[in-house]
């Protein structure tokens, strides 16, 4: 190795392309890993429906597109008031996300909603001396007010992305685990083929600095430039959704980006701490 | 002076050099990866508009009753109607039908009154002009409807009359229903049927009427 590098330029040339490779591998190894316990992540989108508006949005929604149906049904605006219940779409909309996760077929059952439908649509008949209410004309009411109750617990744009989750979902486990093995076998390099270790440390501190520079830059471009605030979706529920999905994850790319800087920072007190006083 | 310059250098690389880094892989990822993130933003730039979206349910009305009407009204005094924007009113005297007349039939037009399906045409253009209500709010009084009964439309460019000469309950599918390239001005009223029952059916109730009076819109192409 050291017949390798005989010119000093040479060396220190060859030392930063190695550490340019370990700042790729790191940027790699950060934002695969990110993504994955982010995007790739049950948890990260289950939190982010429960800490956005997401249900009490959705419930409004499916309460005036039933509405609106009560309009062409004989059924008055009070009648749908307290019917759309906020647990049921809870569990509608994590059952939905669990199946999304498990590569399982995506549907939404209905049954619960039609029969607590059925059984209001009944007391409303009595309750007005009604008294057919069971015909044909009903049945076709449920069926497209479940429609309705189904349509808006998908979660749109979701199932279309299902293959390609289940795909690269394995994909970034690979790269996560071979960027890091080629980052800490680059580290190793350093260190050993280095008889200074202070100036392996200013090659790694390079190494990380650089990949979280890089890191930083992405969330900082994508908030600054009011991107997300840009994003316009059909209904409020789903912007809301994923306004606040992006923002969170663009939000905690930060976290990581500081990680990186951190660590960078220890290399560099480590670099001046090994390294011999100039006398 | 030179042990001071070669500290200054020192420092000016550990700040250059990862500048430098980052840089490079803002270059290494834009090369590898634009073919990738160019289908990405294409995608997504569906989803992006410099424009708020409105999830308000208020709506615009931009209409001004006007008196008696002209035979004709020329196209450049008319104000055309957007979605969702109120440009008239609708009433079937003694039938309990008086309505906002909204330009589209989306839910915003229907919770406040009744719509002229998009697809057809405004009083005053010589063509169908087809208007959707629901059965349990501004059209439950087209049960009441008879031949002869008039339908008055007001709007800001002219007032309009029509005379029902039929009705019909059809299917909903039924592309006999109305035609929309007619070449006589004519309207069709229509809502969901049965009416003042429970449940939803396909069959819907339509109500035809012929112009009697009301300004013809002129100069449309020039």
């Amino acid at each position: 190795m050291k017949n390798l590098f005989k010119s000093k330029t040479a060396s220190k040339v060859c030392y930063l392309i190695i550490s340019f490779i370990l700042a790729l591998s790191l940027t790699i190894c950060a934002l695969s890993a990110f993504v994955k316990m982010t995007v790739f992540s049950k948890d990260f989108l289950t939190d982010t429906v429960n800490n956005s508006n997401y249900y009490a949005d959705l419930c409004d929604e499916i309460t005036d597109s039933l509405i609106d149906l009560g309009d062409a049904s004989g059924l008055n605006k009070s009648f749908f008031e307290d019917l759309v219940d906020e647990v049921l779409v809870r569990e509608g909309v994590q059952s939905y996300i669990d199946s999304f996760y498990a590569g399982e077929k995506l549907s939404v059952s209905t049954d619960r909603f039609s029969r607590d439908l059925r059984e209001s649509i009944a007391q409303y008949a009595q309750s007005r001396g009604i008294k057919d209410y069971s015909g044909e004309s009903v049945d076709f009411f449920v069926k497209e007010a479940s429609k309705i109750y189904a349509d808006n617990i998908k979660i749109s744009y979701l199932s279309s992305l299902q293959k390609s989750y289940l795909n690269y979902n394995r994909i970034l486990t690979i790269v996560t685990i071979a960027a890091a093995v080629v980052s800490v076998l680059l580290i190793l390099f350093l260190i050993l083929t280095n008889e200074w270790k202070h100036r392996a440390c200013r090659y790694i501190f390079y190494s990380f600095s650089g990949s979280g520079l890089f890191v930083l830059g992405i969330p900082a471009i994508v908030l600054s430039s009011g991107l997300i605030g840009k994003i316009t979706i059909i209904t409020r529920a789903l912007n809301d959704l994923y306004t606040t999905y992006l923002t969170t994850f663009f939000t905690n790319m930060f976290i990581v980006a500081a990680m990186l800087l951190v660590i960078s920072f220890v290399m560099l007190f480590v670099h001046f701490k090994l390294r011999p006083d100039e006398t | 002076m030179k042990k001071k310059s070669e500290k200054k250098k020192r420092i000016l690389r550990l700040i250059a050099i990862p500048v430098a880094f980052c840089l490079l892989l803002y270059l290494a990822v834009f090369a590898v990866g634009y073919p990738m993130f160019s289908d990405i933003l294409s995608i997504g730039s569906v989803f992006l508009s410099d424009k708020q979206v409105d999830y308000s349910k208020e709506y615009e009305n931009i209409f001004v009753p006007t008196g008696d009407s002209k035979d004709t009204v020329d196209a450049s005094e008319v104000e055309f109607p957007g979605i969702n924007k109120q440009f008239g009113d609708l009433k079937i005297k003694g039938r309990n039908v008086d309505a906002k007349l909204f330009f589209g039939d989306g839910d915003i037009a229907l919770r406040n009154g009744v719509g002229v399906y998009a697809g057809s045409f405004v009083p005053g253009y010589g063509k169908t002009i087809l208007v959707a209500g629901h059965n349990n709010t501004y059209f439950n009084g087209l049960k009441n409807v008879k031949k002869g009964d008039v339908v008055t439309i007001r709007t800001s460019w002219g007032n309009y009359k029509y005379k029902i000469n039929k009705t019909a309950i059809l299917k909903d599918t039924d592309k006999k229903a109305f035609d929309l390239s007619a070449d006589e001005e004519n309207l069709v009223l229509y809502t969901c049927y049965p009416f003042d029952t429970l449940g939803l059916t396909e069959k819907r109730f339509f109500v035809y009427a012929d112009k009697i009076s009301g300004p013809e819109i002129v100069g449309l192409y020039e």
